[in-house]
């Protein structure tokens, strides 16, 4: 019983090792037809593919699949050759995503980047791969792959004070990781970058700190918890139309022994006369609203 | 002949002519109107000639050290300009070089003193960032890489030395920068895979600012019959730092229908500040209620971050329809200062004064989900996430009792959704969260909350497809004292219809947001009401006729954003933009855009823009 349990694991454990025939006669014995009868009906998606890195696969003898580099992600080809029919073919712009991102996956799952694949909320909604990705012709990392899905944001892209994407010097990926992160971006706010830190410091390198005095919300709920990153109506993209309101309503706690409401944030002094420009505009003179090195009121 | 021989060297090494596209061309601004600071906040494109994009690709037939090869650039002489490089050999490597130039503009008139007309928080800097990541032996078991990048910005601006009882608008110069490296190693197997990493830089943040006449600042009002005024000020702000972090992550599959991922990370970044003020005039020191003529302070401060943070997970398959994922993460940071500093006032030290000050933060989140294929056009999730958390802070300066206060967070949130194709063309893709909370730690926080979110898709035929969103957050806290009442939602729809010579896209979404919160007023020790409207429209469209054989296109379309309640404002840029073939790999290029915004509270932030551009593409 153990032997036959263990057969049993080897003959699993091979498939599974299995590379695909190397042989020509062996490749059409296993269903194989070869680029070139792919090409010569598909002319457009083989010059394409070529100009891409998948093309390595065609130019490299060495990576097992030249001459049949379009069956290499969609499976033998040559019934769907003779039948001239799409059903015998793998179409992964027509298939389940589930079945298109294995063929994906077979090759690229054990990469840095989709290390937390099975976190993103592509993955829980079943976007598949090819939805961002062209394999027979590379898409750019730009905006308007990432806009064709995410309308709303897109929309909110289009308010007057917004990060300017699709000016080649901004765009989605330097945020968000599409492939998900380990760690949900829920967390904090904002996707980390490999320094452990909110992917906005990556350019905001001057609000990274550590601060002597730091401004709690700014670490515990990330810079979101002000600021709306994609775009607002606000010039400082501010969640709220004025400055006063956005602190006044965290700063609303009485000074008074323990915690009443359980929220942090204490309130404002008696002598700000909220009637007055100077003290509606709290960073006029709490400069430092980010962090402050010397002062505990982040006055300088 | 040298410069002929020069120029045959890369089709001699690269045996195939590369293929470039190049976009140049010159911008006029015709029309303009309103404020151009305000413009320049906002849109910044400027008149000049324009290395408007530029695009390069090799994939030679044969290298040995080259794949492929790709240079793409946009923007140059423009606000933003970028070049990237990417350059691979199967096996042998990847590098990737990125460039990217910023105009970091906003001048925005500041409303501290209605009778300041320039902005008291403006910034017009260069943001310059540059990375060059290289992974060595890509695609083979185990792949070391290495990257090295810099982030710098400097420019000049306006920030305000703020000294008791009044701030006074200053130039500033700004100069800030940070270095980072990393390097480390995977290790990709079948079936297992690690990460190890280890990273650090080192950065610096200097600010001068300066005051040399005499300045009586945003305080209107005299104070005890005298009027607060600067003469002359300097403030000297030098911060520098450093990070060293380590991190690993892996994932194991142990059986198919097993993945096993951890993630652990470990940085600890410090910095160190140097901090000196002089300012001269009729000032006041609060806490003596003196009026003094001469302050100067002198600080030193050090401040230490470690954060741990770490992520476990377990996805399992028992069955082919069934996917169930635990997970469980925590970040732990913990914030050490302390500040030293003297002050002297009128020639006369005071005491040396000393602070220190610390946050610590825990906070962790568990979570189970499971999606069960129900049949192949339904798919449905489902699970449960648990926030739990604690953060010590320093007390509010009025705040009595202990040095530190603490907030918490405890929250259980249901997770539901479904994924639904009920035809091939058809894919509607649907999620909720309902948050319960007990604590948390912010006033405007989610707390009892309500999430839903609904995408769907359809494509009609090849080339035309439409869909829609629906979105909706409600969040409350009853808490007395706090009553919190937010809802947030956004409608939209998008079609896009692609032909051969005409392609059409058109997207309209609308949005509402509604927050209502009691606030404290502190001077009149009373509540005040915040309430926070937000209704707008957005839209855009680009239609787009191409000439047969791509010799040539007519756009035009652009986009409006309307909206009104609390900040009302119009935002328009509409655009036709016409490409004319001239001769084979030359085409005319032409562009018309205008940005225009109008603030119904803050009319003076008014704008209009005509921008021009007119120019040639070049290549294939």
């Amino acid at each position: 019983m153990r032997a036959e349990a263990g057969l049993l694991l080897l003959v699993c454990w091979g498939g599974l090792l299995a590379a695909p025939p190397q042989k020509k006669k062996d490749r059409a014995a296993a269903g194989y037809a070869g680029t070139e009868a792919c090409v010569a009906c598909h002319e457009e998606q083989g010059k394409g593919y070529a100009r891409t890195r998948h093309g390595a696969l065609e130019r490299e003898a060495g990576r097992g699949w030249k001459d049949y580099s379009c069956e290499a992600c969609h499976g033998p080809g040559q019934r769907h050759g003779e039948a001239a029919e799409a059903k015998f073919i793998l179409n992964h712009a027509k298939a389940a995503p589930k079945e298109a991102d294995a063929s994906c996956l077979g090759c690229h799952k054990n990469q840095a980047t989709h290390a937390g694949r099975v976190h993103g909320s592509h993955s829980a909604g079943q976007v598949g791969c090819g939805s961002c990705h062209g394999v027979h012709q590379e898409k750019p990392h730009a905006a308007a792959t990432c806009g064709g899905c995410h309308t709303d944001v897109v929309a909110q892209f289009l308010r007057p004070h917004a990060h300017r994407t699709g000016r080649g010097a901004v765009e989605c990926v330097d945020c968000h990781n599409p492939h998900g992160s380990l760690e949900r971006a829920g967390l904090r706010g904002t996707a980390r970058t490999r320094n452990n830190e909110p992917g906005c410091l990556n350019c905001h390198a001057d609000k990274r700190g550590p601060f002597a005095f730091e401004h709690a919300p700014m670490r515990l709920e990330g810079c979101g918890s002000c600021h709306e990153a994609h775009g607002s109506a606000n010039p400082r993209m501010l969640n709220r139309a004025e400055v006063m309101n956005l602190c006044l309503e965290c700063h609303a706690n009485l000074p008074a022994p323990g915690n009443r409401t359980g929220t942090l944030g204490s309130v404002a002094p008696g002598t700000h006369d909220l009637r007055l420009p100077l003290y509606r505009n709290c960073t006029s003179c709490h400069t430092k609203i980010h962090g402050s090195h010397v002062n505990r009121d982040f006055l300088r | 002949m040298r410069r002929t021989l020069w120029l045959a060297i890369p089709m001699v090494v690269w045996g195939q002519a590369p293929e470039v596209t190049t976009e140049v061309g010159y911008r006029t601004l015709p029309a303009t109107r309103g404020d151009w600071k305000s413009y320049r906040s906002v849109d910044n494109l400027a008149a000049g000639p324009r290395l408007l994009s530029f695009a390069s690709g090799w994939t030679p037939a044969k290298s040995r050290w080259v794949d492929a090869l790709r240079l793409t650039g946009s923007g140059w002489g423009d606000p933003m300009n970028a070049l990237h490089l990417t350059m691979d050999k199967a096996g042998l490597y990847r590098l990737t070089f990125s460039y990217r130039n910023m105009a970091y503009f906003s001048a925005l008139p500041s409303f501290a003193n209605p009778l300041n007309t320039f902005s008291q928080r403006s910034f017009d800097t260069r943001q310059r960032l540059w990375n060059a990541d290289i992974d060595l032996r890509p695609g083979k078991r185990l792949q070391p890489f290495l990257s090295v990048g810099r982030q710098s910005g400097n420019g000049f601006g306006v920030s305000p030395i703020v000294v008791d009882e009044n701030s006074y608008p200053a130039a500033s110069v700004i100069d800030n920068g940070y270095l980072q490296f990393r390097g480390g190693v995977h290790y990709d197997a079948e079936r297992r895979r690690f990460t190890l990493e280890q990273g650090g830089g080192r950065f610096h943040d200097d600010t001068a600012l300066r005051i040399e006449e005499r300045n009586t600042g945003n305080r209107l009002l005299p104070y005890f019959g005298r009027r607060l005024a600067l003469d002359r000020a300097t403030q000297a702000y030098a911060v520098t730092g450093q990070n060293v972090y380590s991190s690993a992550e892996v994932t194991v599959s142990p059986w198919r229908w097993v993945d096993v991922t951890g993630q652990f990370f470990y940085s600890q970044p410090n910095s160190e500040v140097r901090f000196s003020e002089n300012a001269q005039g009729t000032l006041l020191w609060l806490e003596t209620l003196r009026f003094v003529n001469g302050q100067q302070s002198l600080v030193t401060g050090y401040a230490n971050q470690p954060r741990t943070s770490g992520a476990a997970n377990v996805e399992v398959r028992p069955w082919s329809r069934v996917r169930i994922l635990e997970s469980w993460q925590t970040v732990r940071t913990h914030n050490a200062a302390s500040v030293a500093g003297l002050t002297t006032l009128d020639g006369g030290a005071l005491p040396g004064r000393s602070a220190a000050d610390r946050l610590v933060w825990n906070q962790s989140e568990q979570q189970v989900q499971a999606w069960v294929e129900v049949t192949k056009l339904l798919t449905l999730q489902g699970g449960h996430r648990y926030l739990w958390g604690d953060a010590q802070v320093r007390r509010g300066t009025l705040s009595t009792g202990p040095a530190q206060e603490t907030g918490r967070l405890r929250r259980h949130v249901g997770l539901a959704g479904f994924v639904l194709r009920p035809a091939a063309r058809l894919t509607v893709n649907a999620n909720a969260e309902v948050g319960r909370g007990d604590r948390t730690y912010f006033r405007t926080s989610l707390q009892n909350y309500e999430r839903v979110r609904v995408r769907a898709r359809y494509r009609i035929a090849d080339g035309w497809q439409a869909s829609g969103h629906y979105h909706r957050t409600a969040n409350g806290n009853p808490t007395p004292g706090v009553n919190l009442r937010f809802a947030a939602q956004q409608a939209g729809a998008s079609v896009q219809w692609t032909r051969q010579t005409v392609s059409v896209t058109a997207d309209y979404a609308r949005s509402t947001l509604w927050n209502d919160l009691l606030f404290f007023e502190p001077e009149r020790y009373g509540s005040l009401r915040s309430l926070y409207r937000d209704n707008a429209h957005t839209a855009a469209l680009a239609a787009t006729w191409n000439w047969p054989k791509n010799r040539g296109s007519v756009t035009v379309g652009g986009s409006l954003f309307r909206s009104a309640g609390s900040r009302p404002t119009r935002y328009y840029q509409p655009l036709a933009r016409v490409l004319v073939p001239v001769r084979k790999q030359v085409l005319l290029l032409g562009e018309w855009r205008q940005v225009s915004l109008g603030q119904a509270f803050y009319a003076n932030e008014a704008f209009g823009v005509q921008q021009i551009t007119v120019g040639l593409r070049l290549g294939r």
